[in-house]
């Protein structure tokens, strides 16, 4: 029922992306705004301190090994921790990867 | 053009159904709009992908953790007229990061003195990135879940006093409605939703629409149009 309603009348037609060429936010920029935001006590930091791996994981999965380096194992765990599972997040790096392809990072 | 920016200093306040109610209607108007899931508990992404038929069509639905997140902003805001940002509801230095992009920070807060406080924490985050980022950061602060039935004498006394104290509000407030909520649950867009599923979703639309509306005057002025909440 609710789809039989008209749209909303938002003219948005005004809006427009960014120009592109506009420059991001440069990191010196960021980094003051960081720690301006941690004297106000906005200082939590995402990702801090090792992960014990074992609280990720869930079961009903199967198991998948691979050698990697440890630096890779590492971040992989703190990204992981932040995203809430482990197996949903490589599931996300997939279909990031499937959506995106390859591409060389600015820093490659 | 614009980057919307939804913060908080705390959690459970109504930001990330707020954020999504907000970038339905704007992509239902025709605006593509990219909502970026800033939080690490991911709800907004994790709401895609188990329900990728209840994305509205121009609603692209991205997350993006940590560092990231300055990353995927600045790529969706020169590729989609609006972007929606969900920041993490915790005094996060993500949070400095995100303001740092926005058009407009908008700070829900439910009527609590503890809301209160927590809102005006944010506002002074972004009185000190002002100075840093050079420039304004338009912010409103709005409430959340309040009484479609009547306004509580609490929340007209803190509305009060913020405004006394000079912090611009949003007028109009996202009402407590199951509708809001739902989405979450059972999938589907504001805009799918039947009577069998709640009881009034066109109250919720109707909700909605008029908060994006006050967004969208304040970031583009009907030339007829007094300005809102200043």
């Amino acid at each position: 029922m609710a789809n039989e309603r008209p749209t909303a009348k938002l003219d948005l037609g005004g809006f427009r992306p960014k120009p592109a060429v506009e420059a991001p936010v440069d990191e010196t920029t960021q980094l003051r705004a960081i720690e301006e935001g941690k004297r106000l006590g906005f200082d939590r930091e995402q990702n801090t301190g090792p992960i014990d791996g074992r609280v990720l994981r869930r079961r009903g999965n199967v198991q998948m090994n691979m050698k990697v380096a440890p630096e890779t194992v590492q971040q992989f765990k703190q990204m992981a921790a932040a995203f809430g599972d482990q197996g949903k997040f490589l599931a996300e790096l997939l279909r990031c990867y499937k959506e995106h392809g390859h591409k060389k990072s600015k820093d490659s | 053009m614009p980057t919307i920016v939804f913060a908080s200093s705390k959690g459970g306040v109504g930001k990330t159904t707020s954020a999504l109610a907000l970038a339905t209607v704007l992509a239902r108007a025709g605006a593509a709009t990219t909502l970026v899931d800033a939080d690490p508990n991911q709800p907004l992404t994790r709401w895609a992908e188990r329900f990728p038929d209840s994305v509205p069509p121009g609603l692209s639905v991205r997350g993006a953790i940590g560092n990231a997140a300055a990353t995927v902003i600045d790529e969706a805001a020169v590729r989609d007229p609006f972007v929606v940002v969900d920041l993490e509801g915790t005094k996060n230095v993500d949070v400095s990061v995100g303001l740092g992009r926005a058009d407009l920070a908008l700070i829900p807060m439910q009527g609590s003195q503890l809301d209160a406080d927590e809102a005006a924490n944010v506002v002074k985050l972004i009185q000190v990135q002002e100075a840093v980022f050079r420039r304004t950061i338009p912010f409103r602060v709005f409430f959340t879940r309040t009484s479609a039935a009547i306004e509580s004498k609490g929340l007209r006394g803190i509305s009060a006093e913020l405004r006394e104290i000079g912090i611009p509000m949003l007028q109009v407030s996202l009402m407590e409605r199951e509708a809001f909520r739902l989405p979450f649950r059972i999938g589907a867009s504001l805009y799918d939703l039947e009577r069998s599923d709640v009881r009034n979703p066109m109250a919720a639309i109707e909700n909605a629409e008029a908060f994006a509306m006050e967004v969208k005057d304040i970031l583009m002025p009907a030339p007829e149009a007094d300005a809102h909440g200043q």
